[in-house]
């Protein structure tokens, strides 16, 4: 495999920087000569090669979307589309279909074999293969180490990443039941396979975002939390008039939380103003209903909605929704909006804990590197029994796939924004002040803060409500 | 000490001799693992500081330290001695390693692990200026130190180092950093008792002269400063940040104080430390509100006898009955029988005050309760027949009773005194002439200024001056006197009143008739026509209807209400044999062919015929009983023949043989001194079990069918992998007794505390008794009649009737083993329980390591062991503890709440409490909780009231739950395991799969199931001392746990212990060896038991100024004087006789015999009768009751198990292999059918009955929400079509 210095020095030689994305690229394609290609076709004031210098690597975008339709479009995760759970043995084709449609994503990129025909076959010893597998285990060696357990339909097998190569940090992130690819070698008992370099599903390199031909703006907030006594009324009235008084924001899309809920947590009822769940609903439709009514509203359930925990959860039933108008959409989480054809996936968030529970030097004030570690993984919760409950179902309803142009979480509580391969993530803050229960995890939220999106544009900006 | 306790103490050595020459002798045959019987003896600290290094020669170098300085200085001279290398050092490391962990076993009193194994190992490192510095490495069992005892070895190895000439540790500023971060997340781990803040972990670890280093003890690794040069590992190393924060940062003072002593430089930094973390927080204000505590986990099944402080409740009386004291508390046995038989002797109570938990016993000289019949009559019960006769027609019970509290538990406790009731020892010291013949003669002493006498004073301080007005009107209105009784029109009304205030009184017809009214009609003000005397006109209008009675009457009266105090069920006793959870006969393994019995005659079954699949053709296998398996290597030192049995066929004892795993050489060392590697004790044997088997039923005569079964053990786990010789375990069938992990018998007991008993109650006759050295009674008349009250010596034991039965059994076989596999003479030669009186026990503790030796002399009917306050003590450890890989979360920030009700006084941080066996107390100087579930299952925040410790085990119960959760835990440490709505406590080992417990997961409690329970070594286990307020009982890995209540202990034969026990057994783990005998107490001393015991109260009566004292609240410490108790008299020859008690009972075995809780079976039943009781008591609310029962259990098992559905792990019925998730094939590798592990039915269980108590009792619109969302989720989980709820009896 080239090393990553080496590529680097070949570049720097030639006078060029190199963007960590074209070293990854020539890595995957594993070709010196490309190199020598990609050099050619600079122009001599390029100072830094991008993935945008890479000839036969023309940005794609992906132009062909029918706006003519309704411009607010629930595309996935409509309502009643979540529904109660068949079989338990569900779970199986759970993860062959994440298995079935990340491996491809991987195996577009690069040729693979299954795991038995590697272990049993004596074919494959001594030459670089690539195997594609839905982690099962990820431990550390005594000597810092990592040892991957992966299992694809045929078989598992135990994947050594060496602490001294590069790429490692990669492999320190390795979570479990995300699908990876990995390359390199076998051990020669076949019991152990050496791996020099990592594949995940990602974004494509050449992937651009789709951007409308309309203006237009949205708004982006999550965890209102009605109901909690630490619910920040001033800077959502503050909200509620700003955003009123604004008249090119068409669309409000909620992640989540709407309410504070009952019984989420023990010792709740001594931390609520209001105790009865279908007043804080009606709370709720009660404060939305002042919005002006051309603002179309968009509210998926978080962990602490009425509605069941175990993901892909339902959209708030009926019988809480009295109070609310016409303009308000309920829709599942997670579920994908189309609103003047830029594609939003929504998503509460709750894997966002963790994924900082298991990547190292995650924390909770970025929650937007976590954004990224889903969309490289194009899954928005990769580690099942963990904190984040899935629901057997046939289909994998949390991998990303199409690519967004949005990606809305909240949940954290900390508002982020980052792109990624052209995917915008933002992370709304919330509605609510500190909980006892952050203060004791040390974690600061940044509430009262809504972001707003430019969707011609795609240009992010923050507007803070919490203080006057 | 008198004549009579010395021949006392030296017959018991005696005997103690001439069995332990019997062991010699006997294992001198060569048949077990090693040739001398493996408990040392040990008399005093120093002995078992020798015995548990091994550094011979150290126990009198110690001893003459000790004579001479204070413990802690010792600890550290003794580093002195081994710098000289007075005991044989060869290295550097050795002299710094010895040293260490000397003082360590010294401060520990010899008994907890952390000496052996609280410190993984001792080296030395380069600073960035060339100089060496010392590296010691802590391990997860430094904890089992205590904070003191873990601080102070970083001070002995300063002191040692300095002696060795090595420079002190200089910090990269990248190691500060590192210290921080993992000393924060361990903090997140496994909640550290002291969170030292930023500026204290820098201050101790830039200055701190030695490099504290540790072994990995979490899976979990530092995120930020990961891959340094001079840490080894990226993982949490969980000694050092204890030896850190709870040792370093929490014990600044200390360790000051033994700096300026031992006038060390260098430490100077410390008064920094100190000057900043002055203990924060005070006491929660003294007095008698009501505290709930106690009933924040009242639970489904586990009855609640009185609410806090509520009128109806327990009655305080003040007094220590002769099985009283030391945290048990006497009642009345009617109170037993009537309050739904819930309790009986060696019940455990959780309390309001002044304790958390009582030991039931019965004392019959106090107060029963006083009942409403169906019949309308009021009357209080005192007899136990009575009780038994009248339970059935009992209407309302409108007062619980008294609970007999002695004042030494008050001062154990350091609780306030409170006013207890009123009563006859208290009236009789403040102007009471005698006992009152009848109420005339009462008010007559009354009338001549003596207070009311306590029979005829009626409870009108529980009425309000209204009500007492009320009372009065209506006597005067409705009442006559007719042929001596008063009649009074019965009313609703009247009725209620006087049922208030607890006058016994009958209905007969329309009347109300009260037999004894003279006092009742003088507190009224009424005089005898029951016209109004002239106080009536000068009545106040305020206070209560006490103080109205004492105007109107001019008597002086005293409460007879007192302090009520709550409580409700705690565990239920126990008394049972011991069992590991397979249960084997004999130890020695038959692998997997014995199958799930681990059966010989399964194992060694010829099976022909049958077909394996293997890949796609079946094979044809016929097995002649012959298992492969994994055995001990050893080797016969005469003939040089390679064997695993411990005796060779040549008839010499053979040694085992230890190699290299890497190079498989014979190695002497511990590590190959080749590769480095560590060594095993293993080989793989061809066994023919079958011919085994039957070569040792020849060898005793035992034809093969009379033996049906023979268990043994799938494999062997200890490090030397030794076997038994089979006909032990032979001869255990055919009696059917099981063996322990260590090759003893043992039968599990509650203990209680017993000062004297009489000959009849323990079915011994007078003459026996006096051939044990009995010779008088308490009163030192000759000892010749039944009932005469004698003093029990500290060493002797009443045992219960079912353990004397058992033990019979054990001496069977151990006469049988001496005469039929030893050659030696039969020992014991017991027909009945009655023959082993007089013969000696070996007692232990739950966690402790140190048995002490006992001698039986009776039996009590209760099924509890009633021994010596000392003799519990000497074994005992009042401290809860949690054990190995305890994960306490969350108090890092947690708002400090200054409560610290529990501290005892002596505990304070400067000091921290050490018991004899080596448990040290510290209480926490900042206030810290972690999160402890109650009986329903609720997760609490609790405070962590003391850190204390002990020996990490040798062997642990590894259980592995369907959620694919792990615990390690000592056998002997409390599970809690659901019992259909609430949490049951039991010991580890009950443990089985199956089993359901409660888990922590996302901030949820719900259920799990235990999958896999099995005694295992654990690579990552601590032993675990928390005390945990209220609830006792924490998360560890997820899965809650309880502490060990310390008060269930087992015991054993002697000689079962012996000749049978061996260390070659004890499975092989880092934690050492806990609940093994690794020592012997032969004798107690007093100064050096559980200090509890120093507050045990030994007088016949309390002077009146502590009667005094209760009415202000005195604290019991001002009173010390007053009252005689053990702690007054340590030194002196009184401290191990004359002792006394306030009360006397008839029977110390009455009451119950077993508790209503095991006899009711299903959890429906236990629950109705729960609710029932609770409508009948009026001190209890059974509303609120029926809400806690759905918000503490109910509502938290649905909404976890349902969250945990979807979180859920997978199983293999075929193959038990456990899969965290699906697998992608979707079908286990062995090709079994993969199945759930949380299911639909354990979700919605508890769902119908929720629903039907909403209907049933007054619940709040919350909760009933709550259930209607939980409902709702369910359905949107499963579906809505399935509308038939099913039951919780479709469940149980």
């Amino acid at each position: 495999m080239l090393r990553d210095q080496e590529i680097v020095s070949r570049f720097c030689e030639a006078g060029h920087l190199v963007d960590p994305t074209v070293v990854s690229y020539i890595q995957e394609k594993g070709d010196p000569a490309l190199i020598q290609t990609i050099l050619k076709s600079l122009s001599v004031n390029c100072t830094v090669v991008l993935p945008s210098h890479i000839p036969s690597l023309t940005q794609r975008r992906d132009g062909i979307r029918f706006t003519a339709d309704p411009i607010l479009e629930v595309i996935e995760g409509m309502e009643g589309s979540a529904g109660p759970v068949r079989q338990i043995e569900d779970y199986a084709s759970l993860f062959r279909n994440r298995y079935d449609t990340l491996g491809s994503l991987i195996r577009k990129r690069t040729g693979s074999i299954p795991v038995e025909a590697l272990i049993r076959s004596s074919r494959f010893r001594d030459s670089d293969v690539t195997i594609i597998g839905i982690v099962l285990d990820v431990k550390t060696t005594a000597k810092g180490h990592r040892i991957i357990e992966l299992e694809d339909p045929t078989g598992i097998i135990p994947v050594l990443f060496n602490s001294g190569r590069d790429g490692f940090a990669d492999a320190e992130r390795i979570v479990p039941d995300e699908v990876i690819g990995v390359r390199g070698k076998l051990s020669p008992d076949a019991g152990l396979f050496y791996a020099d370099q990592l594949l995940r599903p990602d974004i494509p390199i050449q992937h651009a975002p789709y951007t409308p031909h309309q203006s237009g703006k949205a708004v982006f907030i999550s965890d209102i939390h009605i109901g909690s006594d630490t619910f920040l009324e001033d800077p959502w009235e503050r909200f509620c008039d700003w955003i009123s008084a604004e008249d090119d924001i068409s669309y409000l899309l909620v992640a989540g939380d709407l309410v504070d809920g009952i019984g989420i947590y023990p010792g709740q009822e001594k931390e609520l103003t209001i105790q009865n769940i279908y007043e804080q609903y009606d709370r709720l439709g009660e404060m939305l209903a002042t919005l002006p009514s051309r603002l179309r509203i968009v509210l998926a359930p978080g962990n602490h909605d009425v509605v069941r925990g175990a993901e892909p959860q339902p959209a708030i039933p009926a019988e809480f929704r009295s109070a609310y108008t016409p303009n308000c959409t309920f829709v599942e989480n997670p579920c994908a909006v189309s609103i003047q054809g830029v594609r939003v996936l929504m998503y509460h968030g709750r894997s966002i804990d963790d994924l900082i529970s298991l990547i190292p030097g995650a924390r909770y004030e970025a929650p937007s590197e976590m954004m990224e570690a889903m969309l490289k993984r194009r899954h928005l919760a990769p580690s099942y029994g963990r904190r984040t409950p899935v629901l057997a179902t046939e289909q994998d309803r949390l991998i990303i796939d199409p690519v967004p142009e949005i990606l809305h979480t909240g949940h954290v509580h900390i508002t982020g924004i980052s792109r990624y391969r052209g995917v915008l993530s933002v992370n709304a803050g919330a509605w609510q002040g500190q909980t006892a229960f952050q203060k004791q995890m040390n974690i600061n939220p940044t509430p009262g803060q809504a972001i707003i999106i430019d969707l011609e544009r795609m240009e992010p900006q923050v507007c803070d409500f919490l203080s006057k | 000490m008198s004549p009579a306790m010395e021949a006392y103490l030296s017959s018991m050595n005696r005997s103690l001799e001439e069995a332990l020459s019997i062991a010699r002798e006997a294992r001198s045959r060569g048949i077990d693992p090693s040739t001398t019987p493996e408990i040392p003896i040990a008399n005093d600290l120093a002995d078992r500081v020798e015995a548990l290094l091994h550094i011979p020669g150290v126990a009198a170098r110690i001893r003459e330290l000790e004579a001479e300085m204070s413990r802690e200085e010792a600890a550290l001279r003794i580093g002195d001695d081994f710098v000289a290398r007075r005991f044989g050092e060869t290295s550097r490391e050795e002299v710094v390693d010895h040293a260490i962990r000397c003082s360590m076993a010294l401060l520990t009193e010899g008994v907890v692990a952390a000496p052996t194994e609280g410190i993984a190992k001792v080296t030395f490192g380069k600073n960035d200026d060339g100089s060496e510095y010392l590296r010691i490495y802590y391990a997860g069992p430094i904890r089992s130190a205590g904070g003191t005892a873990q601080a102070l070895s970083v001070l002995v190895g300063d002191y040692v180092r300095r002696a060795l000439g090595i420079n002190r540790y200089i910090p990269r500023p990248i190691e500060i950093e590192r210290y921080i971060e993992e000393i924060r997340q361990y903090n997140n781990i496994l909640s550290l008792q002291y969170a030292p803040t930023e500026a204290e972990l820098r201050l101790i670890i830039e200055n701190c002269p030695v490099c504290i280093d540790g072994e990995p003890t979490e899976k979990d690794e530092v995120s930020g400063y990961r891959n340094l040069e001079r840490v080894e590992t990226n993982a949490v190393r969980g000694g050092m940040a204890l030896v850190i924060a709870e040792g370093l940062a929490l014990k600044a003072p200390k360790i000051q104080k033994n700096v300026a002593k031992m006038k060390m430089s260098g430490w100077e930094w410390l008064d920094t430390l100190v000057a900043g973390t002055s203990p924060s927080g005070g006491d929660e204000e003294p007095g008698v509100h009501p505290k709930d505590k106690y009933l924040k986990d009242a639970i489904a099944g586990r009855p609640v006898f009185a609410y806090p402080m509520r009128k109806g409740g327990f009655r305080l009386r003040l007094g220590r009955g002769r099985n009283s004291g030391f945290a048990a508390g006497g009642l009345n046995p009617a109170t037993m029988f009537i309050l739904g038989e819930y309790l009986s002797p060696g019940t455990q109570m959780k309390v309001e005050r002044p304790g958390k938990a009582a030991g039931v016993v019965p004392v019959d000289t106090i107060e029963g309760p006083t009942v409403l019949l169906t019949s309308g009559e009021v009357r209080r019960i005192d007899r136990e027949g009575d009780a038994v006769a009248l339970v059935s027609d009992i209407e309302a019970i409108l007062d619980v009773g008294e609970m007999l509290i002695s004042f030494g538990e008050f001062l154990e406790n350091n609780h306030p005194l409170v006013p207890p009731s009123y009563c006859e020892e208290w009236w009789l010291q403040e102007g009471g002439p005698r006992h009152p013949e009848n109420e005339m003669e009462a008010i007559g002493f009354a009338m001549d200024g003596a207070y009311l006498h306590p029979d005829y004073t009626w409870f009108f301080d529980d009425l309000t001056i209204e009500e007492f007005r009320l009372l009065a009107d209506m006597v005067v209105a409705g009442g006559r006197l007719e042929s001596d009784l008063l009649r009074i029109r019965n009313t609703p009304e009247i009725k209620h009143l006087l049922e208030e205030i607890l006058i016994p009184h009958t209905v007969e017809g329309d009347d109300i008739v009260i037999r004894s009214y003279y006092s009742f009609i003088a507190c009224l003000g009424l005089s005898l026509d029951l016209s109004r005397r002239d106080g009536w006109k000068t009545l106040p209008a305020s206070g209560n209807g006490l103080d109205a009675a004492r105007h109107l009457s001019g008597f002086m009266i005293r409460s007879k209400a007192g302090t009520r105090i709550g409580a409700r069920m705690g565990r239920p006793g126990k008394s049972a044999p011991r069992k590991m959870k397979s249960a084997p006969h004999a130890l020695f393994p038959v692998g997997d062919g014995g199958g799930a019995r681990r059966s010989f005659q399964g194992a060694g079954a010829k099976k022909s015929g049958g077909t394996v699949p293997d890949g796609d053709l079946l094979m044809q296998i016929e097995t002649t009983g012959t298992v492969s398996i994994q055995l001990g290597e050893r080797k016969c030192p005469g003939c040089g023949l390679t064997t695993y049995w411990n005796r060779c066929g040549c008839g010499e004892h053979t040694e085992p043989v230890f190699r290299c795993v890497h190079c498989n050489k014979e190695v002497r060392e511990d590590r190959c001194p080749r590769c480095d590697a560590p060594t095993a004790c293993q080989h793989e044997v061809d066994l023919n079990i079958r011919k085994e088997y039957d070569d040792a039923l020849a060898r005793l005569g035992i034809l093969p069918d009379a033996l049906k079964l023979l268990k043994g053990l799938k494999e062997l786990k200890s490090r030397n992998r030794a076997v038994e010789p089979i006909e032990k375990g032979i001869l255990r069938a055919v009696r059917d007794l099981f063996a322990f992990k260590d090759g003893t018998v043992r039968y599990d007991m509650i203990d209680l505390p017993l000062t004297h008993f009489r000959p009849r109650e323990i079915g011994v006759s007078p003459e026996r008794l006096r051939e044990l050295g009995y010779q008088t009674d308490m009163d030192g008349r000759d000892l010749v009649g039944l009932d005469q009250t004698v003093e029990l010596k500290p060493q002797d034991i009443l045992v219960s009737r079912d353990c004397g039965e058992y033990l019979l059994a054990v001496a069977g076989f151990m006469d049988d083993l001496l005469e039929r596999v030893y050659g030696l003479p039969r020992y014991y030669n017991a027909e009945t329980p009655a023959d082993l009186v007089g013969q000696l026990l070996i007692g232990l503790a739950p966690h402790t390591s140190a048995g002490v030796l006992a001698r039986l002399i009776g039996f009590s009917e209760a099924l509890v062991g009633y021994a010596h306050p000392f003799f519990h003590a000497a074994k005992r450890r009042n401290c809860f503890h949690g054990d190995t890989e305890i994960e306490v979360r969350g108090p890092d920030g947690w708002k400090k709440l200054p409560i610290r009700d529990f501290v005892v006084a002596n505990f304070d941080l400067s000091s921290p409490g050490i018991d004899h066996i080596g448990t040290f107390y510290s209480d926490p100087a900042t206030p810290h909780m972690t999160i402890a579930i109650d009986t329903t299952g609720t997760p609490k925040m609790r405070r962590i009231t003391s850190v204390s410790v002990h020996r990490a085990p040798a062997h642990l119960i590894l259980f592995e739950t369907e959620r694919g959760k792990k615990l390690a835990v000592t056998p002997d440490h409390a599970m809690v395991v659901w019992d259909c709505t609430y949490l049951r406590k039991i010991r580890a080992v009950e443990v089985k799969p199956g089993d359901r417990v409660a888990v922590m997961e996302g901030g949820m409690v719900l259920a799990d199931t235990i999958r896999i329970a099995e005694p295992t070594p654990c690579l990552d286990d601590r032993v675990y001392c928390l005390t945990v307020a209220d609830d006792h009982t924490l998360h560890a890995n997820g899965i809650f746990t309880g502490q060990c209540d310390g008060d269930e202990d087992c015991v054993m034969l002697l000689l079962d212990g012996l000749i049978n026990f061996s260390r070659s057994f004890l499975p092989e783990t880092r934690g050492g060896s806990m609940d093994a005998p690794l020592v012997l107490t032969s004798r107690i001393d007093p100064a050096e038991v559980d200090k509890e015991t120093l507050n045990v109260d030994l007088v016949s009566r309390y002077p009146l100024s502590v009667y005094e004292g209760c009415l202000r609240y005195a604290a019991p410490k001002d009173l010390e004087k007053e009252v005689d108790h053990v702690e007054l008299r340590i030194g002196t020859p009184a401290q191990y006789e004359g002792f006394s008690f306030t009360h006397d009972t008839t029977d110390i075995s009455a009451g119950p015999q077993t508790t209503m809780y095991t006899r009711l079976g299903s959890m429906v039943d236990k629950l109705d009768a729960e609710l029932l009781l609770a409508r009948k008591i009026r001190a209890v609310d059974e509303d609120d009751l029926a809400e806690r029962v759905l918000t503490t259990h109910f509502i938290r098992d649905m909404i976890g198990n349902l969250n945990a559905f979807s979180k859920q792990g997978f199983r293999c019925p075929r193959c038990a292999a456990k899969f965290r998730r699906m697998p992608l094939a979707g079908k286990c590798r062995c090709g079994g059918r993969i199945i759930a592990t949380v299911s639909e039915g354990s979700v919605k269980k508890y769902l119908a009955a929720s629903q039907s108590i909403c209907e049933q009792f007054a619940i709040s619109e919350y909760t009933k929400q709550r259930i209607r969302v939980i409902d709702a989720s369910i359905n949107s989980t499963f579906g809505e079509e399935e509308k038939v709820q099913l039951g919780l009896a479709d469940f149980m």
